[in-house]
């Protein structure tokens, strides 16, 4: 036959199918070239192969390399890597049973600068019309408007809710484009981490935020103590796109506080992490309760980018994270504390934003 | 090995809340995420940092995880993601030593085992030749080709289609000819006339569940 000489790596394509056993694997070498190389009939190949020396002694110089690399040696976990490795995850399993704590975990990097509320719109008048947060030290933050350095923007308000209800998954707040996380973290949010404690769970929890809020990333960062990359959870998220929205099977984890992994120097950073609590649980537990509140927020429907029935202060709280209408780059965080009304008063407790670094 | 209900179960008892179910599920898969990481990477420390970070990483998405892959596919997914990310920083600061020479024939690649010096001789050469493939390649290559996975596996950890991992295989082991030849000299010069060279170790490894 006439047909040239295939080039090597065609060749090499072969031996995939020729698998090991050569010797019977004729068919499989047209078989695949033809799959491969549309031009040369899977015979040409074959019979240009068989009667060629040199692609002959190439074949078997490439099935020689791939027996050189199935020869190698298996290479087991050394059991100072698999040490480190578990302790690694079941730190993280423990300050981090959805992550959010793991940013709880976290030093806050960005310079928040506390704000008298005037800034934002609708929200500032909300907050300043909300009255009574007596169980809530942070009272003082109603019309406190957290502006953080760094990257996206998360608002934070406080509120309260409605009563509770049971639900696994998402749909707290209405139809959903995306879907909303629901989950309850058992995160006890402080004034000063939030905005950190809500990227980490962001991160761990929305598929594709780490693309979408760019401004989670620096925060990110420093949320792991432990030095993972940034980039890993960029990974795994892709591995994980879709289904994001089952988040409301959320992982109890009455953690101890004494579990916490200490962050050397993170300071105020660390919480204990409080007992979790149900999803849809608190006063904004019902769905309907819930969209009210975003409604009344927005001053429109809104599916909430994320909803964590949690803690703010120790006290239990209702965190719902929102694309801010104005700035979809920037997440709204309000904070409705359960003493709160959000829906009936529309009254927020305080609102932090982080602001897309770029 | 476990079957994949129990890796399924696993993952559905750390999702519960379960403390110490991700940990047990990653000890089914550790050695194979091992052997893909420190052989894509060529260096044990980079291996276990990656390996680390893709495993707590995998642990905080585990939510997020489709049931429409093998758990073992989605680990491997997201190890070998974290070491391609590697290599292509890597690449990117090339201050960064290639240590693949260093460490090849260190103690966490080569086997304890006998036959040492010859073993260890050919992973060290394998090892670095490796080390001139592409991110890509290095990938297709140390997952089919040395552990031994299906190359439908292979797509589905990788994330691309079939005919791309083969493709990236018969483009490295064409450049690592070449590279390799001598370590089986006598196959490569002397081809056998019909039956081809029977590789030692014929089965793969195993079986990604």
């Amino acid at each position: 036959m006439n047909t040239p000489h295939p080039e090597l790596e065609e060749l090499a394509g072969l031996i995939d199918d020729l698998g090991d056993n050569a010797g019977d694997g004729r068919a499989a070498v047209g078989a695949a070239v033809g799959a491969e190389r549309a031009d040369v009939r899977p015979s040409d190949v074959e019979a240009h192969v068989a009667g060629c020396a040199r692609c002959t002694a190439d074949l078997a110089a490439l099935r020689g390399v791939r027996a050189t690399l199935r020869a190698l040696p298996p290479v087991p976990m050394p059991d100072d890597v698999a040490q480190r490795i578990e302790t690694a995850l079941r730190q993280a399993a423990v300050t981090a049973g959805d992550a959010d704590s793991a940013a709880a975990e976290t030093p806050p990097t960005a310079a928040i600068s506390v704000l008298p509320a005037a800034g934002s719109s609708r929200r500032s008048a909300r907050r300043a019309s909300s009255t009574g947060l007596p169980n809530f030290s942070v009272a003082a933050a109603v019309t406190v408007l957290l502006v953080i350095a760094l990257g996206v923007g998360l608002g934070v308000a406080l509120k309260n809710g409605g009563d509770s209800n049971k639900g696994s998954s998402t749909s707290g707040a209405a139809a959903s484009d995306a879907g909303s996380i629901v989950t309850a973290s058992g995160t006890d949010y402080t004034q000063s981490d939030i905005q950190t404690q809500v990227a980490g769970l962001l991160l761990a929890r929305v598929p594709d935020a780490h693309a979408a809020y760019k401004g989670l990333a620096p925060l990110a960062a420093a949320q792991s103590s432990a030095g993972a990359e940034p980039s890993a959870p960029a990974a795994a998220g892709s591995a994980g796109a879709g289904a994001g929205a089952a988040g409301g099977a959320s992982t109890p984890k009455p953690t101890a506080s004494s579990t916490v992994e200490s962050a050397p120097s993170a300071g105020g950073a660390q919480r204990p992490v409080l007992q979790s609590r149900t999803p849809y649980s608190g006063p904004l537990g019902a769905p309907a309760q819930l969209q009210a509140c975003v409604q009344a927020l927005l001053d429109q429907p809104a599916t909430p980018v994320l909803v964590d029935y949690a803690y703010y202060a120790g006290k239990p709280a209702t965190i719902i994270v929102l694309k801010d209408p104005a700035d979809p780059s920037t997440l709204d965080v309000y904070v409705e504390a359960d003493t709160a009304d959000c829906a009936k008063a529309g009254d927020v407790t305080f609102v932090a934003f982080i602001r897309n670094a770029s | 090995m476990t079957g994949a209900p129990d890796d399924a179960e696993l993952l559905r008892r750390h999702l519960n809340g379960d403390p110490d179910a991700f940990a047990e599920l990653v000890r089914g898969h550790r050695d194979h995420l091992w052997a893909v990481a420190v052989r894509t990477l060529g260096n044990p420390d980079d291996a276990a940092d990656a390996v680390q970070d893709a495993l707590i990483s995998a642990m905080r998405h585990a939510g997020s995880f489709r049931g429409d892959a093998q758990v073992g596919t989605w680990l491997h997914r997201i190890v070998v993601n974290a070491c391609l990310d590697r290599l292509r920083r890597r690449a990117a600061h090339p201050t960064t030593s290639l240590p693949d020479d260093e460490h090849a024939g260190g103690v966490s690649i080569a086997p304890s085992s006998r036959d040492e010096f010859d073993e260890r001789d050919t992973a060290a050469d394998v090892h670095a030749a490796l080390a001139t493939l592409s991110a890509d390649q290095r990938a297709a290559i140390v997952l089919v080709d040395i552990e031994g996975y299906p190359v439908d596996q292979v797509a589905a950890i990788l994330e691309v289609p079939t005919g791309t991992v083969k493709s990236r295989c018969a483009r490295g082991r064409a450049k690592l000819v070449p590279l390799l030849a001598h370590l089986r000299g006598a196959e490569s010069g002397n081809p056998p006339p019909s039956g081809g060279v029977q590789p030692p170790t014929t089965a793969p490894r195993e079986d990604l569940r």
